[in-house]
């Protein structure tokens, strides 16, 4: 059986729930009834249940304020998420809800009896009273932390991976109220592609219960909604918010299942108008809610908000509200007019004729709560000559409006308060951008529809269109804002932030310490700041201030909006949390083979094949680099082809070296600088013939380098072409003493040290495959450089390591090759250089020909030659037994920095710690000691040494027989 | 010896599930062995022969083998047995098979290296096919350019999934031909099979794939 909610009215003609569906949940432990369609605070309030949760800082009880995505206070958490705003959350069948920051649950919140405190908590009072002494503040800072929170991430939740969608349109419409579908069907029926976008589950907007009872108004939207529904041009987006405004024309849309990312060449905002809470003391009881919250619990979910209520009016929308609630069967005690009720002209008789009776010239002094929810209200004459006290459980607040107009700031559209209508508004707009309805200030249905209209028809004339350009419809002339709905009250408590929990107190503190403009205040104060992003605080601190600052408002200003609309969850905007990441054509093999792989840049590399036991790994594969022969995968290396009658001319003017004197089939060591004569990237170039190269980059700079030789075959208008093969080649080294014994197996290319000498490059086959084998040495071994396609790679690795197995063959990864190469003292680029490093500084000037009639970097590196500042040097030392020098320690020399290591590692070739590290000049010569600061500061004493420090004779890499006898 | 080449994906489909085989010497999968009635499909294409020809007679030289009509920078012209040409760059032609034999055959014997004044280069990259009714969808959310309206005739370079890919719209049926870098294949075959199958798509083979081509045509 269905337990209808308490406070369940009947069918009401918009209604969102679905009353064949019910559905119970559970919050701060206790079952509850609902519909399909309700909100969590809907069907709370369906229960009778007024307070929901407590305020950020005094724990105070807090319900229902808007119901419309601004109650802030109403936070609720459950084992995978929180931070849920209960006003907007859809019940879930049988989920359960608590309130946020709470200490022993909503109703007994420990945390309460903060309240007692409030008068030693002023704004600001942790910069106050927590620096001194110095050494509690993290003390306190933990505590406010714990005190002040919101929900609590749990960090072991399952990952959701949200969609986003890329949506290109002619027009997008932000809001499907009733501006906002006029625009729709103006733009639809003109045949652009347009998408109308609303956060509500339904379109609609105020067509739900500020006009509910207009049935040629009801009319007009089913036939909008229904011809915008059967449109093939539009796109109808609800239960999505725009969450900012970008360049281009680029809002996103948000929904509660991912992220729409709209490109539109025009787009209309017709987003409508906040409305905003009167400030008084008690102001925040739950029970005191806006009037709309009011309408809108009534008509899209059917309940009553209250049983008895009084309403506060300060603009004629108040007593059509009172008619509203009436006919609807909500009791309404009173209306309590901050103005002289005569303004109001017929209202006041349709009201009292409703048996409502009028208060003007009044004001709510206090609200006053019981059982944490209001249960009367103390009403002042406005001249204080008289109060009353009115039993109530329900405070509606009609006063005024703020524009919902975020998106109009950050597109960089200029608004304006204008005094007639009591209301910021639009000033100047950006090109491509439109305003339409009541956040233009046009209040009356025709007028907004017309508005929308006209918005349309200046949207479709920017996109080229011939229509008929329509005026739009002049703004209100008579106020809709109370100019200033707010009483102080001598014992505070007048709630201007709800977030925050500030009063007019804090902000009156602030302005009396100094932080007098809207800026500093928002700061100091942190009014604006909270969950609801001063939506219903803003206009009311603004009116405090101009009120404290003796001026108009105008001359406040507002507070920087930025997005987004409403906090967006972080898993929204992460998407399906692409991480990108470069495969080489092995890595199933690496993986198969036990590598840990680790990213280099972009790029994933076995780092060793440890399986579990890293150093004592990297020491046997360095072992067999030395003694035997061992196989990396270097794929990630630039590989670039270079083809063309001034293929030489372009190397000449990209690289600092004569390419003249290179032979076909033979290879050379290159480096690039940039006209500032800093070291850019390094490689080998091997040459085919007279036109045709093919170069190597180092993995991280393979992109750079093959953008740069396109710019300078442009900027020279060379006949070359050039191809970026990186990814379509892959590439081995197959290194150590046994490497020519292992690949003769393998290759009908002749080995041997005449016909392949050191630096050659030859085209072969290599296991049946067409590849390229430069003769390099890297690591400081006999070595070739195998180059295939990439697709071979599996094949050609499987290969080489089953023709190795006799000669003791296996992998060796990034960290082994990085110390082979250390010993041999060759340096990486990026690691060993940096972003000012010269090839001279770099011991590179053997790679340099000034002599060229041109290259790049060449009249930087001619003024650089004689003015070395520094240089990369090697060094040893014994007096690191735990191995504590790391990369990236400084060198320090009479208390100064004077260097920093580049590279280190353990030799077990010298038994010792060797490094580079970019020093001084001063400190650059042989055997001179250096001392390095290690991470606990303690120094540890090292030499320069010279380099290489394995083998400086290069007779390993050069070897001319192989050591099972073979002659070479 | 010689042996097969390996598609950048072949880890992705379980021997379980697909028959794998040899399609242009590439170890790949060529069928799913349980058929699937997804409407959406992917497919890896990356097993389809492809030579890039390099040099500055390009152009004449290509219609001296008979391929004379060669299509505009950046854009594709499809040929007789579903092969296409493509111009990647101001003298630089890519050739990309069909599934029939073509005019365009021969090409794809010539070896790696000097033709003459022109360099013909074997061109190793993954491409994938991405097809059904919801293919629009799948591309708009991965891909921040709108493709639903591109000439088929483009030779699209872009973004697809944090990826540098180049986009070809097919038509008969209306697809995609999805062509990315060798290192990227792994994680944007991974990323496209995730969305499709959150939009009732499936991950088919070769073979598949050239069946649903006929069946949809």
């Amino acid at each position: 059986m269905i337990v209808m909610g308490a406070r369940r009215l009947p069918a009401q003609a918009n209604e969102w729930i679905d009353r064949d569906r019910p559905r119970s949940f559970v919050f701060e432990g206790k079952r509850f009834d609902a519909f399909d369609g309700d909100t969590v605070s809907s069907a709370l309030l369906a229960n009778d249940v007024a307070m929901m949760a407590r305020s950020f800082k005094y724990h105070r009880p807090r319900g229902i304020v808007s119901s419309a995505n601004h109650d802030a206070n109403v936070m609720l958490t459950t084992t995978r998420r929180t931070n849920i705003r209960a006003d907007v959350e859809p019940v879930a069948e049988g989920r359960s809800y608590r309130a946020v920051n709470t200490f022993g649950g909503l109703r007994f919140d420990l945390a309460q009896v903060l309240q007692l405190f409030s008068r030693v908590l002023p704004v600001g009072f942790y910069y106050k009273a927590f620096y001194r002494p110095r050494v509690l503040f993290p003390w306190w800072e933990r505590l406010v932390r714990e005190m002040a929170g919101l929900g609590r991430i749990d960090p072991s939740a399952p990952c959701v991976r949200s969609p986003r969608r890329n949506r290109f349109c002619d027009v997008l419409v932000v809001g499907g109220g009733v501006a906002g579908l006029a625009t729709a069907r103006a733009c639809a029926a003109a045949g652009v592609d347009v998408l109308i976008a609303d956060e509500n589950p339904h379109l609609g907007g105020t067509f739900d219960y500020l006009h509910a009872r207009d049935p040629a108004a009801q009319a007009d939207r089913a036939a909008t909604v229904a011809e915008l529904e059967g449109s093939a041009k539009c796109e109808i987006l609800t239960g999505h918010y725009a969450a900012g405004f970008y360049a281009d024309q680029s809002v996103p849309l948000v929904g509660r299942d991912g992220l729409v990312h709209v490109r539109a060449k025009q787009v209309i905002v017709a987003t409508g108008l906040y409305e905003q809470p009167a400030v008084f003391r008690n102001n925040d009881l739950p029970g005191v809610m806006l009037v709309t919250a009011a309408q809108r619990l009534v008509h899209r979910f059917a309940i009553a908000p209250c049983a008895q209520a009084v309403i506060l009016a300060g603009n004629d929308e108040a007593y059509t509200a009172a008619l509203d609630l009436h006919a609807a069967g909500v009791s309404i005690i009173a209306i309590v007019d901050l103005d002289d009720s005569t303004v109001r002209g017929d209202l006041v008789a349709a009201a009292m004729a409703a048996g409502i009776q009028v208060i003007s010239q009044a004001v709510i002094d206090e609200a006053r709560g019981r059982g944490g929810r209001l249960s009367a209200v103390v009403v002042r004459s406005a001249n204080g000559s008289a109060t009353q006290t009115i039993e109530c459980d329900g405070l509606f607040m009609s006063v005024g409006w703020a524009p919902a107009a975020g998106l109009l700031y950050q597109a960089g559209a200029t608004l304006e308060y204008d005094p007639a209508l009591g209301q910021v508004v639009p000033r100047t707009l950006p090109p491509d951008l439109h305003v339409a309805g009541r956040l233009n200030g046009v209040f009356d249905i025709a007028d907004q529809m017309a508005d929308g209209t006209a918005a349309a028809n200046a949207a479709l004339v920017a996109l080229g269109l011939q229509v008929e350009a329509s005026a739009p419809p002049p703004r209100a002339n008579a106020p809709h804002s109370h100019p200033y709905p707010i009483v102080a009250h001598a014992s505070g408590k007048e709630f201007v932030d709800f977030d925050e929990d500030l009063t007019i107190g804090d902000l009156r503190t602030a302005f009396r310490e100094g932080f007098d403009s809207v800026e500093l205040m928002k700061r100091y104060s942190t009014i604006g700041m909270g969950p609801s992003q001063g939506k219903l605080s803003n206009m009311n601190g603004v009116r405090i201030l101009a009120h404290l600052r003796g001026s108009d408002v105008n001359a406040i200003g507002v507070t920087t909006t930025r997005p987004f609309t409403y906090p967006v969850p972080m898993g929204i905007l992460a998407g399906r949390r692409l991480r990108r990441q470069w495969h080489t054509p092995m890595d199933e093999l690496h993986r198969a083979h036990g590598a840990d792989m680790g990213e280099a840049g972009t790029w994933l590399r076995p780092m060793s094949y440890a399986n579990g036991s890293p150093p004592a790994a990297i020491e046997q594969e360095y072992r067999t680099v030395r003694e035997a022969v061992g196989l990396i995968d270097v794929s990630t290396l630039g590989k670039i082809e270079i083809f063309g009658a001034d293929a030489e001319a372009l190397l000449d003017y990209a690289y600092t070296c004569s390419f003249e004197k290179l032979q076909p089939g033979m290879t050379r060591y290159i480096i690039m600088t940039d006209g500032s004569g800093t070291l850019v990237d390094d490689g080998v170039a091997g040459r085919f013939a007279d036109d045709h190269f093919y170069i190597t980059a180092t993995s991280s700079h393979a992109q750079v380098v093959v953008r740069q030789l396109q710019l300078y075959a442009t900027q020279l208008r060379l006949d070359v072409a050039i191809v970026d093969r990186t990814f379509q080649v892959g590439a081995v080294n197959l290194a150590g003493p046994a490497s020519r014994d292992v690949l003769r197996g393998l290759t009908d290319l002749d080995l041997s040290p005449d016909a392949f000498p050191y630096l050659a490059l030859r085209e072969g086959r290599v296991a049946g495959v067409a590849a390229r084998i430069m003769r390099v040495g890297f690591v400081g071994e006999l070595g070739y450089e195998i180059h295939f396609p990439a697709g071979a790679g599996p094949g050609i690795w499987q290969a080489l390591m089953a023709a190795g197995e006799p000669h003791g063959i296996a992998p060796f990864g990034v960290e082994a090759q990085r110390l082979l190469r250390l010993e041999k003292g060759h340096l990486i680029v990026g690691q060993d250089t940096d972003g000012t490093t010269n090839p001279f500084e770099a011991n590179l000037a053997w790679a340099v020909s000034l002599t060229k009639d041109r290259f790049v970097g060449k009249h930087s590196l001619a003024l650089l030659k004689p003015r070395k500042a520094r240089r990369l040097v090697g060094f040893i030392t014994e007096d690191d037994p735990g191995r504590s020098i790391k990369e990236c320690h400084l060198i320090i020399e009479r208390g100064n920095i004077a260097g920093r290591v580049t590279s280190v590692a353990h030799s077990p070739h010298r038994q010792a710690v060797i490094g580079l590290a970019m020093v001084d000049m001063a400190l650059a010569d042989v055997d001179r000691n250096i001392s390095i600061r290690v991470s606990d500061g303690t120094i540890i004493v090292a030499s320069i040494s010279a380099t290489p420090f394995y083998d400086p004779d290069n007779a390993r890499q050069v070897l001319a027989e192989s050591p099972t006898g073979h002659r070479a | 010896m010689s042996f097969e080449r390996y598609s950048p994906v072949i880890a992705a489909f379980d021997p379980g599930a697909y028959e794998i085989g040899i399609e242009s010497g590439m170890r790949t999968a060529l069928r799913a062995k349980h058929a699937s009635s997804k409407p959406n499909i992917l497919a890896d294409l990356s097993a389809l022969r492809r030579r890039l020809f390099v040099g500055r007679s390009v152009a004449s030289w290509l219609s001296a083998q008979g391929l004379d009509c060669t299509p505009g920078l950046l854009e594709v012209v499809e040929l007789e047995g579903g092969a296409v040409l493509a111009r990647v760059h101001g003298d630089q032609y890519l050739l990309i098979d069909g599934f029939t034999p073509g005019p365009a055959a021969s090409l794809f014997e010539l070896d790696e290296g000097r033709h003459g004044e022109i360099l013909v280069l074997p061109y190793e990259v993954a491409e994938f096919a991405c097809g059904g009714p919801d293919v629009g969808a799948l591309m708009a959310e991965l891909c921040p350019a709108p493709f639903d309206s591109a000439p088929a005739t483009l030779w699209n370079a872009t973004r697809l999934g944090h990826c540098e890919v180049v986009i070809r719209r097919a038509e008969h049926p209306l697809h995609y031909r999805i062509t990315c870098s060798v290192a990227d294949a792994r994680f944007l075959f991974g990323v496209l099979g995730e969305v499709s199958r959150a939009r009732d798509g499936a991950v088919i083979g070769l073979d598949d794939y050239r069946e649903w081509l006929a069946r949809e045509r």
